[in-house]
């Protein structure tokens, strides 16, 4: 393992897990909003929400890249006003790498979570309001704490499926080593250099990475389930 | 506290009430599908009547012509439902602690910890939730309720959920609470023995109307108020004095009224005064007193109702107090019982359960 390489493996991994975290984070509030609005709230445009919920799942991860670029290239309104603000272009940064990545993963998240909010006896928390708790303080101190196995189940699966993806990634990020080359990338790149051996390992760090978040899942579980004496 | 409430649902059926409810303890009974849980839904704030008014004191909780309609956690009604809804993922403690913490400092009027004492919670304190039996976990959650220093407390099939013999223990602590705390109650049940045992005034309620407002003696009284299907396996729920410990013959002697019973039991009895049931299936009349017989309990007494249903006849003694006695058509043809007319009511000491 040459110097060059062993660069790439760590600045890949690296860029995976900062990808998939800040995935992970942009989707949570948004996914927690949306599920409670869908599953509690019963709002008015909740199909809407439904739909939303599901669409990055029909469309090929391409399209939603293809999708993101126009929205977000330069020459976009959306893209324009971003470099107008920051000065900068998101195209091709590993905040448009860590976009692509949320919007494939969201549907996981906003499922997982509507599960978990779904599975909550909504007279606990209609008794909370007798007792003076207003939504709000329901929200964080009963449906929350007690939909926690759909919001773990969803931080994970949103997690590992940003940690795996590729083709909205690459077409919004590039291939940009320590930027936006991610280990699935960093896979591509290899297989296409011929170089076998770097895309062996590469792809054991993902499978790695893949039963760790799993693991981690398991024992966080076990570790509220313990302090809750569920 | 007042209501006027009118609300229709898409499946046809209407709640039709106005009332107005005194400060103790006052039961809605009436069959499934009545309207019960639908009108303690409004009043607690779960769901809003199409029209009307529910006022507590001067506080109007909803107004349809003055468009006020106060969110659920700004009422401070005391609510404790069938189901038993105290939160999983919580201690005892911080179950009955949650809506304290919550209540303005000016108005928390009872503290958790004089409720843990009153209702005896302290060894459960630390305990979860999921291994509290449906008893225990009763009575928590009555102390979580009371412990927001509620205005009213509202009481949805209470019982229903639990064993019988716990049940009349926690009929025993509502009494206990009111005569404490002097909260106004509203109990909903459909269970006839229970809502005796535990209230004076009582509303019956019937396809979304009421139909009466009588006092438990009137109800006792005038048995056919209400459908058959009520009566069978009714209870006389007494409270009573123990004028006599234990004696060789494990019989203990009580007082209800001032008429004394014999009782037979195995049970040590802490206090003395205790709730007491005679099924009303379990006291024989006879128009003469047959004293050479193995029943303890051989009490005089005077018919004042008798209310006659297709299968049987509910005969109202009183001894002191009320008992309903539940005979066959036959045994009132041969016994030709008339208002008014001395009985003697045979009552087994085995048949009266001391239930507290």
């Amino acid at each position: 393992m040459n110097q060059l390489q062993e660069t790439i493996y760590y600045s890949s991994l690296l860029v995976s897990l900062k990808v998939s975290a800040v995935a992970t984070l942009i989707n949570l509030p948004i996914a927690i909003l949306f599920a409670w609005l869908s599953v509690r709230r019963r709002v008015k445009f909740r199909i809407l929400i439904e739909i939303l919920g599901i669409i990055p799942l029909a469309l090929p991860p391409v399209t939603i890249g293809f999708l993101l670029l126009i929205i977000l290239g330069r020459n976009s309104p959306t893209g324009s006003l971003i470099h107008g603000v920051f000065g900068m272009d998101l195209i091709f940064t590993w905040w448009a790498t860590s976009l692509a990545a949320a919007v494939v993963s969201y549907p996981l998240v906003y499922k997982a979570i509507s599960v978990g909010f779904g599975s909550v006896d909504s007279r606990l928390e209609l008794a909370a309001r007798t007792l003076g708790a207003d939504i709000f303080r329901t929200f964080f101190s009963i449906t929350m704490p007690l939909a926690y196995r759909g919001v773990l189940a969803g931080i994970v699966a949103g997690f590992v499926r940003a940690l795996s993806e590729f083709g909205a990634t690459s077409v919004v990020g590039g291939n940009i080593p320590g930027e936006t080359q991610t280990l699935p990338i960093a896979i591509y790149s290899s297989v296409l250099s011929g170089d076998n051996n770097a895309a062996i390992i590469l792809s054991m760090m993902s499978g790695i990475l893949a039963i760790a978040t799993l693991l981690i899942h398991n024992w966080m579980s076990k570790k509220i389930e313990y302090n809750h004496g569920f | 506290m007042d209501f006027e409430i009118y609300k229709k649902y898409d499946s046809g059926f209407t709640l039709k009430v106005n009332e107005k409810i005194g400060d103790g303890i006052t039961s809605i009974f009436g069959p499934t599908g009545s309207g019960k849980t639908t009108l303690l839904n409004c009043i607690a704030g779960f769901a809003n009547p199409d029209l009307g008014e529910i006022k507590i004191g001067d506080q109007i909780l909803y107004s349809d012509h003055l468009k006020v309609s106060l969110p659920i956690h700004k009422r401070r009604i005391g609510y404790v439902s069938q189901e038993l809804t105290l939160f999983p993922h919580m201690s005892v403690m911080d179950n009955i602690y949650f809506g304290y913490n919550l209540t303005p400092l000016n108005e928390r009027k009872i503290t958790p910890k004089y409720v843990i004492e009153f209702l005896d919670l302290k060894t459960l304190l630390d305990k979860h939730v999921s291994s509290l039996s449906g008893g225990e976990k009763q009575k928590v959650a009555l102390a979580r309720a009371l412990s927001i220093s509620p205005n009213l407390l509202l009481l949805d099939e209470a019982l229903a959920s639990i064993d019988q013999k716990y049940s009349w223990k926690i009929i025993t602590n509502l009494k206990k609470i009111w005569s404490e705390f002097k909260i106004p109650m509203i109990y909903v049940s459909h269970s006839i023995s229970e809502v005796l045992a535990i209230s004076d005034n009582i509303l019956v309620l019937q396809g979304g109307v009421f139909k009466n407002s009588v006092s438990s003696n009137e109800l006792l009284k005038g048995a056919d108020l209400i459908s058959l299907d009520y009566w069978f396996g009714f209870e006389n729920i007494k409270s009573a004095k123990i004028v006599s410990k234990i004696d060789r013959y494990q019989l203990i002697e009580i007082e209800i009224e001032g008429v004394t019973f014999k009782v037979s039991t195995e049970q040590i009895l802490l206090n003395d005064q205790v709730n007491v049931s005679v099924g009303s299936d379990e006291i024989i009349l006879s128009k003469t007193p047959t004293f050479d017989t193995s029943v303890q309990n051989i009490i005089r007494g005077k018919i004042i109702s008798i209310s006659e249903f297709e299968s049987f006849f509910l005969v109202c003694v009183n001894a002191g107090e009320n008992f309903l006695s539940r005979i066959s058509l036959a045994a009132a043809r041969k016994l030709e019982l008339n208002v008014g007319d001395e009985i003697f009511m045979m009552i087994k000491s085995n048949s009266i359960k001391v239930l507290s």
